[in-house]
């Protein structure tokens, strides 16, 4: 199934796109699509342990199960206001 | 005798590039016809500690800040009586003195109004998706470290 990655705030500016489509297995839990991100880009992997995840307009945690066509949300610690 | 009816609690989020006036925000509370509205309003900061800012540039996660910040204002009327209240929210570049985010509560006390409108912007800058980036006066740009 694909599902569909979004980047913002500084992680966008670093990677340079506010968002990239992967294929991942069916029953794909966010920590595995995290990983792969992670493996493939530095910056994503310097701020793991501060993301948060959101799928739709949903917060979800790192063991929610995707489903085929979802947008996953990386988050960075905001700063709005 | 009848108690005299209140109107439903009434909620506004609006997230954009553009958002109502002060004077649109305070007709939005005075509907309430409550005793107290107390209004918040966030604007950029020309100075901070040894720095000029000329401008903040907000990006958001539209539809989930949207979301929360609907979700917040459901807290907010579980924790206080709260008739009318709004979250809004601009995007884009906010120079100097201008206004990035407006939040209104209106009740029936002034008390009340006070804490819940505290309570929104306190909130909203942990748990709302949205970020800031300065722009300094010598031309360099700096995203705003952020906290949840």
């Amino acid at each position: 199934m694909r599902v569909t990655i979004r980047y913002f705030s500084h992680l966008r500016s670093t990677l340079g796109c506010e968002s990239e489509s992967v294929e991942v297995a069916d029953g794909a839990i966010v920590r595995d699509v995290v990983d792969n991100v992670a493996a493939r880009h530095a910056a994503v992997a310097n701020v793991r342990s501060s993301l948060r995840y959101a799928v739709g307009t949903s917060f979800v945690d790192a063991a929610h199960e995707l489903s085929d066509l979802d947008e996953l949300a990386l988050l960075t610690p905001v700063s709005g206001g | 005798m009848s108690t005299p009816a209140r109107d439903p609690v009434t909620f506004d989020v609006r997230i954009g590039d553009a958002i109502p006036t002060m004077d649109e925000a305070m007709a939005f509370l005075s509907q309430a016809e409550g005793g107290g509205n107390v209004l918040f309003a966030g604007t950029t900061r020309r100075i901070t500690g040894d720095r000029e800012t000329v401008s903040l540039f907000y990006e958001a996660h539209v539809p989930l800040a949207e979301a929360e910040c609907e979700r917040l204002l459901a807290e907010a009327a579980r924790q206080w009586p709260v008739l009318r209240a709004f979250i809004w929210h601009r995007l884009g570049n906010v120079p100097v003195s201008e206004t990035s985010v407006l939040i209104g509560v209106a009740t029936a006390h002034r008390e009340e109004a006070f804490d819940a409108c505290y309570w929104l912007i306190d909130t909203l800058k942990r748990r709302v998706p949205i970020w800031k980036r300065e722009r300094f006066r010598d031309g360099a740009t700096s995203w705003v470290p952020g906290s949840w």
